[in-house]
């Protein structure tokens, strides 16, 4: 009872600690998983262990090990299945000459590299109960692995799944990671019967074997799509018989003298990609593999990181060797090979940075090895901390390399050309593409699409929120963006008259932090206005809370939050004025709006505290000067004294349909010290509400539509 | 399919091909001359009447953790000491080398709670390993004391 006990507290401490600092490194742009990784080490003899050895006894005795070990490889199997289960063919497709040059070049180069780096190693890190052949077979599989996992959410997060790069990299990752399994394959075989010619019938056995699997295998599997497909969805019975596949093929091979993880991988492989099995499947069983189980697979292999171990001067130099290898091993292969089959330079260089991903991967390869005594525990530390810092590097080096602008003019899909080029932007998140016709229809006025060429970008971001699940694989979220992009042309469509619909130009990305892929888009897309709806949530009644603040505190655009209220009329504006740069925002889009609209009617609402203030600047004077007299016949400017502006403001918005306000304390909106906005205004404005942010005085709203309106008796701006 | 033509098989069949005769070279070369040292790693009993200084009657176990020709190690009271090599409750304080069958550690004593008074605890181990069998020397602030010791090996981790 005491080791159940003991089992339980440890795994609280890692999947909460995984979760943690998992987080964190999110935070910093980096995969979830590499967060998991460093936790498991961190819960072991490098930090914990060393930092407050007698408690880190207490909660680590030596009893529970064995217990971590069944779970974690119980873990590791289900995850390779899940793994094969995402090799799609398609994967496959297009490139396929280029793919299958560089990967080989890929695997062949690092695998050389290690061989050589084994003579310097051999003598010095292992000891005589180990072959050189196995100990180089090893070296060599460690150092020719790509994390085909992590490279594909990489990709997806970075929004490149579906360009040339990233459908490239896919293949070449697949490709490599099958052959390097393979190597591995063959690798422990060696090991265990420490020859060569030992290892030919394990050999021999597997190649039945996979053969067996990729012919009847998918035999039985097809008749398992059928019944999926007669029963509509995944029955328990259904699941149930997968799973014991899985289980049996997983001891299948280990008989044969190859690893566990190769009959669970090779389930996943040869199960036909039915999209709804595969779905459902990864569904189910990931939640409980990724959050529990593989956690503490790395916590178990933290167990037997030591990085106290590299405590000479020359083991630091071995390992800066063993990292270099890697790099050279795999970037340069990469890279040479790529630019043999003509690909350009820079993407080249973000292949080959992509390539260098060893990550998770890596860790399973390296676990086995230690646990069959072919690489010591010096060595295990000195990969691992290779695995780490190659998967580390590949983001920011991708970003440094193909930084996000290159990936619009490589993708895949055709764009639309705009006949002029607009004059002004406008940038709309979409959040909701069934509910927010209006804040479209809203931004078509603003725009004024039926005078000028103007253009309106519709944004939906599908949001990735967990790392590592099916969902971020990129044949997932290619598909999650193919339905987001229906649904907002279904929305275009329905928006009156038809002539604005040709002007919207829907963006759909991925992304895991919205806020941030929004300004990048913003500003890509030289938008002048983001017009965002306001925030709805069931935590808060802050009209201007969540993403809609984060977006009003960070973004370096203009911003216009617009606040419904059930009625479309569009005919009576408000502004009222605190002379505020945000309240003159609130007048450039209101006189936008009036432009616009021949039957529109503008009151500007003049309110101080004091009489001697009530006097409008000198830019605001200027502007009026400049408008067109029908216009300024239009436009009705009253002054009021009143001790309570925000009152006279809510009073006036009774008879408008629409009033536009910036964000100044005059109205109860204003950024409180934690970037929260308070909304009064938003809460009791009688009528539609435009809160405006302005950001830059350099950007001029109404430039675009006073040098159209050409009018004699305009004096020159 | 232009990937299966004559050129690019060639190229393959070439590319492989060295490099397979070039690991076999390697691995023919690392065979016949490289040789790694044996392991010597686990628990070695020290008895306690012949030790130096604080050391003396008391039964410690030396532990020696191997990687190759690095050692780290140390030492500790026998009860402590467990059979499964982690995870380990005590702190290797001892470092040295192993090399053609020559041991030389040399570290501190943090781990006893009797030599915590000594103000230097630098010890020195010099020896032999032969045949699981480590014979040597023992330097504790004193002059060194021979000794010799069976090696326990470590139990067999769980494969996997």
């Amino acid at each position: 009872m005491h080791a159940v006990v003991s089992v339980l507290v440890e795994i609280l401490l890692v999947i909460g600690l995984s979760r943690l600092v998992g987080l964190g490194f999110r935070w910093i742009n980096q995969p979830l998983v590499i967060g998991e990784i460093v936790a498991g080490i961190m819960l072991g003899p490098s930090l914990f262990g060393w930092v407050a050895p007698d408690l880190w006894v207490v909660l680590f005795p030596a009893e529970t090990v064995p217990f971590l070990n069944v779970l974690s490889q119980i873990g590791l199997i289900f995850f390779m299945f899940l793994i094969g289960l995402e090799l799609d063919p398609k994967y496959l497709k297009g490139n396929l000459n280029t793919a299958i040059l560089t990967s080989n070049v890929s695997i062949l180069v690092p695998f050389t590299l290690a061989s050589i780096l084994s003579l310097i190693l051999y003598p010095l890190i292992s000891n005589a109960s180990v072959s050189f052949t196995a100990f180089a077979l090893f070296l060599g599989s460690a150092m020719s692995i790509t994390a085909f996992p992590v490279l594909a959410r990489i990709i997806t997060e970075n929004n490149l799944q579906s360009t040339r790069l990233g459908t490239l990299a896919l293949t070449c990752a697949a490709v490599d990671d099958v052959t390097a399994w393979c190597l591995l394959a063959v690798a422990i075989a060696v090991t265990r019967t420490n020859s060569m010619m030992g290892a030919l019938p394990t050999i021999l056995e597997s190649i039945v074997y996979i053969t067996l699997m990729l012919t009847l295998g998918r035999w039985g599997g097809r008749k398992l799509a059928q019944f999926y497909r007669r029963k509509g969805r995944l029955t328990q019975l259904l699941l149930a018989i997968i799973y014991m596949t899985v289980v049996a093929s997983a001891l299948i091979t280990e008989f044969i003298g190859i690893h566990l993880i190769f009959g669970a991988f090779l389930v996943g492989a040869a199960l036909p990609k039915e999209p709804g099995l595969v779905r459902e499947l990864a569904q189910k069983t990931e939640d409980f593999v990724l959050i529990f189980l593989l956690p503490i697979f790395f916590a178990y292999s933290g167990l037997r990181t030591e990085i106290g171990l590299l405590n000479r001067p020359e083991l630091w130099l071995l390992s800066l060797a063993v990292l270099a290898v890697a790099i050279a091993g795999k970037y340069v292969g990469t890279y040479f090979a790529a630019r043999t089959s003509g690909i350009e330079k820079r993407e080249a260089a973000a292949l080959g940075w992509l390539m260098n991903t060893r990550g998770l991967t890596e860790l399973i390869v390296l676990n086995i090895g230690l646990s069959l005594g072919v690489i010591s525990p010096v060595l295990f530390t000195m990969l691992v901390i290779m695995a780490l810092v190659t998967t580390f590097m590949t983001s920011p080096l991708l970003e440094w390399t193909y930084p996000k602008k290159l990936i619009r003019l490589n993708v895949v899909e055709p764009e639309e050309a705009a006949q002029l080029e607009p004059t002004y932007r406008i940038l709309v998140p979409v959040a909701n593409p069934r509910t927010q016709k209006k804040l479209l229809q809203v931004a078509a006025e603003l725009a004024g699409l039926e005078k000028q060429p103007a253009a309106i970008y519709p944004l939906s971001l599908v949001e990735l929120e967990e790392d590592y699940l099916f969902e971020s694989t990129p044949v997932e979220a290619e598909r999650s963006i193919r339905q987001r992009r229906t649904r907002i042309e279904e929305l275009i469509q329905t928006l009156e008259p038809p002539e604005i619909r040709s002007s919207m130009y829907p963006v759909v990305r991925v992304t895991n932090d919205v806020a941030r892929e929004t300004a990048a888009i913003a500003q890509m897309e030289r938008a002048d206005l983001i017009l965002l709806g306001w925030h709805r949530s069931v935590m808060s009644s802050n009209r201007l809370g969540g993403r809609v603040g984060q977006i009003l505190t960070t973004i370096p655009v203009d911003v216009a939050v617009f606040v419904d209220r059930p009625q479309n009329r569009l005919e009576s504006l408000l502004v009222p004025y605190s002379g505020s740069l945000h309240d003159d925002l609130a007048l450039e889009l209101a006189l936008r709006l009036l432009m616009n609209g021949e039957t529109r009617r503008l009151s500007v609402l003049r309110v101080t505290q004091k009489p001697q203030e009530g006097e409008f600047s000198f830019e605001f004077r200027k502007l009026m000067e400049q408008l067109d007299p029908n216009l300024r016949d239009r436009i009705d400017i009253q002054l009021v004294v009143a001790a309570d502006p925000l009152q006279a403001a809510i009073d006036a918005s009774k008879t408008a349909d629409l009033t536009l306000a910036g964000t100044s304390s005059a109205w109860g909106i204003e950024r409180q010290t934690l970037g929260r906005y308070t909304d009064e205004l938003a809460m009791r404005c009688h009528s539609s509400l435009l809160i405006t942010r302005r950001y830059s005085r350099m950007t001029s709203h109404l430039s675009s539509v006073l040098t159209t309106s050409a009018q004699p008796s305009t004096p020159n701006p | 399919m232009s990937h299966f033509s004559l050129k690019s098989l060639t190229f393959y069949g070439v590319a492989i091909g060295s490099v397979t005769l070039l690991f076999n070279a390697i691995t023919a070369y690392g065979n016949t001359n490289l040789k790694a040292q044996p392991a010597i790693d686990g628990n070695y009993s020290l008895e306690g009447k012949i030790l130096p200084g604080c050391l003396k009657s008391q039964a410690v176990k030396l532990i020696v953790l191997q990687s190759g020709v690095y050692l780290n190690g140390a030492i500790v009271p026998t009860e402590q000491a467990t059979k499964t090599p982690s995870p380990r409750r005590e702190k290797p304080t001892l470092m040295g080398r192993f090399h053609n069958g020559e041991l030389s550690l040399s570290g501190t004593l943090p781990n006893l709670p009797a030599c915590a008074s000594v103000p230097e605890r630098e010890l020195k181990i010099e020896g032999r390993v032969v045949k699981d069998i480590l014979q040597g020397q023992i330097q504790l602030n004193s002059p060194a004391t021979p000794f010799q010791s069976q090696r326990q090996k470590p139990s067999i981790e769980q494969s996997h």
